[in-house]
């Protein structure tokens, strides 16, 4: 009792703070109290109005994130709950998609595996339901590892799913989107055109269509195109995903790279996006030069991850004479931190939001 | 070595530790965690053992002529954490002791381990003095024993980067 009155106090005096300077800050500390008291709903809804009156704020959106992440978090273990005393197709499909949603791709493939156990004698409908979202966690482990024995089971387990579900459009622009990112233009064609038989006349589809007939002639079939894409990892398109999440964010990155910058003990920060390098600390020569080896250890440690099996370069860390060198790999992005000591968490994970990477609730830091 | 290696590989979430040498001679030990990717169910991809230590190896002498453009000594540790887990390198004299652990197992956990043993590595290789021959890596941590050769085939192994 008393505690909830301390906790009503502290909210009163966190809005009243807003209501005289409404500073990010201060916006912050309203989110924080939410938090507090385990109302994330609330705490979500602070943080984005936070965002609409100072867009772009790292800091904030980085909040954000990690409430979501809490939120998600909350609502599997309702699901888990849910499970395990009444297990159904829309449960097991909630839960499987936000353990995808949250990157969770192991916890998915046992979970959608569990399902799929489960539906053995279910309706053809309902067991291809659940080899659809086996579809989505093969396709989201291919993405994350670019390795071609994944992308022939998924090709695979889409025409099967194809093959139950004729009339559904789902697994057939799963095939598009994994066709397009490796460069399978063929395959990508036949795809749209399945897709115009369900939507006849759709503009979209009928402009993609236009685009896909030309590349389609010097297209490499599809064994060919996922074989590029192990050995050099590298997809045609960009993954939207992780694009919209930081243009969702809309974190300005200078400004980022600046605040980063200003404790002590920073030598440097930059970020890396294709041949442009942002680069905060060192100047002329000596910057270009620093950048050039950050963005070749970047590209040489994410060949080397996934030669190792081990797929997605999330992070990097170097420790010598020089100092603390700190890597987060996003998509096609990279940031780096080089410091004179340890990185810290708080500006790893500025870093994390930088390039889109949702942090890792398990990441190593170093406080 | 064995013994210095088994505790790094026994502890818990620890897929393979070991060292591979510079003239690239792996000495490697699975861990509890067993195959690459055996955590991730029948998706996971195994990978020999000596292409891992060679692979490992090779990232390590990548990054080590990178930093050398910028006139920095070679990284004494250096962590690779990827979605399907988590590789940690540091340097030891004519070699490099790696250690390959699951998703989710901080690399900050092995630290003190990995000291250790590297400890225990330079140590047996100091008391063993001129009885091996052989190149040496250019690491920062080479003893003295080992400067007196240390130049001599720091880019053996081929990239193919």
């Amino acid at each position: 009792m008393i505690r909830r009155l301390f906790a009503a106090y502290r909210l009163r005096g966190a809005r009243k703070l807003i209501d005289r300077e409404p500073s990010p800050s201060n916006y912050l500390a309203l989110a924080s109290q939410y938090v507090k008291i385990d109302r994330l709903e609330d705490a979500d809804r602070v943080c984005k109005e936070s965002l609409v009156a100072f867009p772009g704020n790292a800091e904030l959106a980085g909040f954000l994130t990690r409430v979501r992440r809490q939120l998600r978090e909350s609502r599997l273990s309702e699901l888990r709950d849910e499970l395990s005393d009444s297990p159904r197709p829309a449960v097991w499909s909630e839960y499987c998609g936000l353990l995808l949603e949250s990157g969770q791709i192991s916890r998915a493939e046992d979970a959608v595996r569990g399902w799929l156990g489960r539906v053995e004698k279910a309706p053809p409908e309902t067991v291809a339901e659940a080899r659809l979202m086996l579809s989505r966690v093969l396709a989201e482990r291919f993405l994350a590892d670019r390795g071609r024995e994944v992308g022939v089971t998924l090709f695979d387990e889409l025409a099967a799913v194809e093959a139950a579900l004729p009339r559904d459009a789902r697994p057939i622009k799963l095939r598009l989107r994994i066709a397009s990112l490796i460069g399978a233009w063929s395959e990508a064609l036949a795809a749209v055109q399945r897709l115009l038989d369900l939507y006849p006349g759709q503009t979209a589809l009928e402009a993609r269509f236009r685009e896909l007939t030309e590349k389609a002639e010097k297209s490499p079939g599809l064994q060919e195109a996922l074989r590029v894409v192990e050995r050099t990892g590298e997809l045609h398109e960009d993954l939207s995903e992780s694009i919209e999440r930081r243009g969702a964010s809309g974190i300005d990155v200078r400004r980022v790279l600046r605040e980063i910058t200003e404790d002590e003990g920073i030598r440097a920060a930059f970020y890396l996006r294709g041949a442009t390098a942002l680069i905060q600390g060192p100047k002329g020569a000596t910057a270009e030069r620093t950048a050039r080896v950050v963005r070749s250890a970047l590209h040489t440690s994410r060949t080397s991850a996934r030669k190792l099996g081990l797929g997605r370069l999330q992070e990097m860390r170097l420790e010598g004479s020089f100092g603390h060198l700190a890597l987060v790999a996003g998509e096609r992005d990279g940031a780096a931190l080089w410091t004179e000591e340890p990185v810290a968490a708080k500006r790893l994970a500025m870093l994390m939001d930088l390039v889109g990477t949702e942090a890792d609730t398990q990441s190593e830091v170093v406080a | 070595m064995i013994e210095i290696l088994q505790p790094l590989s026994d502890i818990p979430g620890v897929r393979y530790a070991g060292i591979v040498t510079s003239d690239g001679v792996p000495i490697l030990l699975p861990g509890a965690g067993g195959t690459l990717g055996g955590e991730d169910g029948q998706l996971g991809l195994s990978l020999d053992i000596n292409m891992l230590a060679a692979f490992a190896y090779q990232w390590y002498e990548d990054l080590g002529q990178l930093t050398e453009e910028l006139t920095w000594d070679r990284s004494n540790r250096v962590v690779l954490k990827a979605a399907r887990g988590t590789l940690v390198a540091r340097a030891v004299s004519r070699g490099v002791l790696i250690a390959l652990v699951e998703p989710g197992v901080g690399a900050e956990s092995l630290r003190l381990p990995m000291e250790g043993a590297a400890a225990r590595i330079d140590r047996n290789l100091r008391s063993m003095g001129g009885q091996i021959e052989g190149p040496l890596p250019s690491a920062p941590v080479a003893q003295p024993v080992a400067t007196a050769e240390s130049d001599t085939d720091s880019t053996s192994e081929d990239s193919d980067q």
